[in-house]
């Protein structure tokens, strides 16, 4: 089902784990050639910036070549909107297959811009075959759900995007609430735990897919959707989403001194789970567990926030500063000692980048803030702000 | 495959000796559960919302607190930050100096973000500085540029670099060095053209000195955007095209040697989308009053045959760069 060499993708994976060796000096540089010799692989470790150049370039040429060909064949019939974008999809699809296949390539911007051009083309000619004669799409949404859904979980998993695999998710549970609601009142009332149940068995079943003998080459796949299910599974019973949401659906507007079904529960659960993930994300030292369980406890604090704010804005703001302060005080200092397998301290492998990227950023969003409070400056050109770029390319 | 059973696997096909897979096997039995980044994390937006806090605060409580103590609270509170600093330092060197403790690099920032806006309050409030407002961003920011090399800070040295910007009338946060600077005027194209040469003079002095040649990327990555945005606003707004197209190309192949040397793409890459918009700008201001309506043929099939080029042009040199860091 894999469009690329699995023994290549091993490969260079082992070529890469012998790299970080090397780079720790476990293994020396001769044992480090003969890996590379012995799992030799014609794909090639990649660069960020220049699979984003690629991509760029990619997409305007894509873009360039429909409005050329659009100059001379300009479809403004239904039927034709539709065969002209299955016929791009489908050519563009070639083209992808045919780079990976004949030149090997390999976590390219060049094939990422062909293939998401391929599955947008190839959905939009379906769409518009679905909608038959008029303009106004005026079908289920869960059939065009329905009828794309196939091409993205094909492309995803024919080359393995990650992207791709989580647009899939995404479509699968809109589907799923769909057609839920479908069900009337009962649909409207068990949304909520159907949407947890749900989530919760993506989860179950893409966190043991990925064990799976053989099927590692799809693990970022599996890890997206993973992410992607727990937030589903927390947002389905946030007390925010569910009362916004029923009060959308039903038309009506909660009086006050009323308060949602099963109020109490949800209120819990959108205190309770994040925490529990956190919980469980150091229990089974899983990263995306814990990062999902920090950022959404912050997102359950606001939602009920939203509806009872009790503190006023720059005394919860600095209550919430200390309060993570120490705890982030409590837990480094606590942690300085492994305990249980984790620790405080930074470790090389995880050593991440991103944050101080992110970090300066938000310096100087804060720096800016300080200096634009101020009254104009010398010159009275243009406006001041502050900070600068990240430090970490 | 984990590290531990891949270096099994290698050393029973002897590709590895025996000392390489021990060390391999006890790092990995040793390899401990890092929260580091979680909970400097939580640090961070900790000193965040209690700036943003504490700020809302006295600006909605100024009557009752007065301006005075205000300023003294500030004060103070920058005075400690910086002290404390100063005692837990560790010794100067020309080299990366690493910090002492997790929350050094916060409390530093925590003292140059309270400085920034006790030098803001003075002059807003009691014009200390007089009809000199410049003295409110170039004071904070001699202190800041000593500071970052005095405590080995990027992120002071980002702000540093951005309150002289200030002085000197333009912004550069990465949000608002397009939107909020008025590129029409010629004042702020020269300024930033010279703003952002004073710093690749500067990052390239001390990175010959071997002073701190970590913080280089930061000063070349500011001066590059600056420079570019700069000239790319003087070819369009006034159309000198003698003037900005040969500026243009020095700054270009500044960079690409640049990113040779240094082996980053990143300089590279963002040399050619800067080049790539002004020379295909360049290319319309030049044909669009002779082509007519040809040109919307010519504008499809330029942008394709551009393009085809561009992505050769940066394979090419993709390649380069990585022949190059193999030779090391």
């Amino acid at each position: 089902m894999l469009i690329y060499n699995k023994q290549w993708i091993d490969n260079l994976e082992i070529q890469e784990q012998s790299a970080n060796w090397l780079k720790k000096s476990f293994i020396s540089k001769e044992e480090f050639d003969a890996i590379a010799l012995k799992y030799e692989s014609l794909y090639h470790a990649s660069n960020m910036f220049v699979r984003a150049g690629m991509f760029l370039f990619t997409l305007l040429i894509i873009v360039s070549s429909v409005g050329l060909f659009n100059l001379f064949a300009l479809a403004s019939n239904q039927m034709a909107i539709a065969l002209q974008s299955l016929f791009f999809g489908g050519v563009y699809y070639f083209v992808t297959a045919n780079f990976v296949k004949q030149r090997h390539y390999f976590r390219s911007g060049i094939t990422d811009a062909l293939l998401y051009a391929s599955v947008i083309s190839a959905s939009t000619g379906v769409v518009f075959a679905f909608s038959g004669n008029n303009f106004a799409f005026n079908l289920d949404p869960v059939i065009y759900i329905a009828a794309v859904l196939p091409i993205f979980i094909f492309a995803s998993i024919r080359f393995r995007d990650a992207f791709l695999a989580l647009l899939s998710f995404i479509g699968l549970f809109t589907i799923n609430v769909l057609l839920v609601l479908k069900a009337g009142t009962i649909g409207k009332l068990i949304l909520p735990f159907e949407g947890m149940i749900f989530s919760f068995i993506i989860y179950w079943i893409s966190k043991s897919w990925k064990k799976r003998e053989g099927w590692h080459y799809w693990k970022k796949c599996f890890s997206i959707v993973e992410a992607a299910s727990l937030v589903t599974l927390y947002l389905s019973g946030n007390y925010l989403v569910v009362r916004e949401l029923s009060n959308m659906l039903a038309g009506s507007f909660i009086v006050p001194g009323e308060d949602i079904p099963f109020a109490y529960f949800f209120y819990a659960f959108t205190i309770a789970a994040p925490l529990l993930y956190v919980w469980l994300g150091m229990k089974q030292k899983n990263y995306m567990l814990i990062r999902a369980g920090i950022l959404l406890v912050a997102a359950g604090i606001m939602s009920i926030r939203y509806y009872y704010s009790i503190l006023a804005p720059e005394i919860a703001l600095t209550v919430a500063g200390i309060f993570l302060i120490a705890v982030a005080w409590l837990g480094i200092s606590y942690l300085k000692i492994p305990r249980n397998g984790i620790t405080s301290v930074e470790d090389d492998d995880s050593r991440n980048e991103a944050f101080e990227a992110i970090g300066s950023v938000l310096v100087s969003r804060a720096a800016g803030g300080t200096i634009h409070s101020k009254e104009d400056n010398p010159f009275g050109g243009g406006s001041s702000g502050g900070g600068g770029a990240g430090s970490a390319y | 495959m984990d590290s531990a059973r891949l270096a099994d696997k290698l050393h029973g096909e002897n590709l590895i000796d025996e000392a390489s897979h021990q060390k391999i096997i006890a790092a990995d039995s040793s390899r401990l559960f890092s929260l580091n980044f979680e909970l400097k994390s939580l640090l961070y937006a900790g000193v965040l919302l209690l700036t943003g806090g504490l700020g809302i605060a006295i600006y909605k409580n100024i009557d009752s607190i007065g301006h005075l103590a205000v300023i003294l609270l500030i004060a103070l509170i920058s005075a400690a930050c910086f002290t404390w600093c100063i005692m837990k330092k560790n010794p100067y060197s020309n080299e990366k100096v690493t910090s002492p403790n997790i929350f050094y690099d916060y409390v530093l920032l925590f003292g140059c973000l309270t400085t920034l806006s006790f030098t803001g309050y003075l002059q807003y409030q009691y014009s200390v500085f007089g009809p000199f407002n410049g003295l409110a961003f170039i004071i904070p920011a001699i202190l800041f540029l000593i500071s970052a090399y005095k405590f080995d800070h990027i992120g002071v040295l980002s702000i540093g670099i951005t309150c002289l910007a200030a002085f000197l009338g333009i912004s550069i946060t990465p949000t608002s060095l397009i939107s909020e600077n008025d590129f029409s005027s010629d004042r702020l194209i020269f300024t930033g053209l010279f703003f952002g040469a004073v710093l690749v003079v500067a990052g390239r002095f001390f990175s010959q000195q071997n002073i701190k040649k970590h913080f280089t990327f930061t000063y070349y990555n500011f001066a590059m955007h600056l420079l570019f945005i700069s000239c790319l606003a003087g070819l369009f707004s006034f159309g000198t095209v003698i003037l900005f197209v040969p500026i243009l190309g020095i700054i270009i192949y500044i960079c690409i040697r640049h990113s040779m040397k240094e082996r980053s793409f990143y300089f590279l890459l963002v040399a050619a989308i800067y080049g790539y918009i002004g020379v295909s700008y360049l290319f319309f201001y030049l044909l669009s009053s002779t082509l007519g309506m040809s040109i919307l043929y010519i504008v499809p099939l330029y942008l394709i045959g551009s393009a085809v080029m561009m992505i050769r042009y940066l394979k090419k040199y993709w390649k380069k760069i990585k022949g190059n860091a193999d030779l090391q």
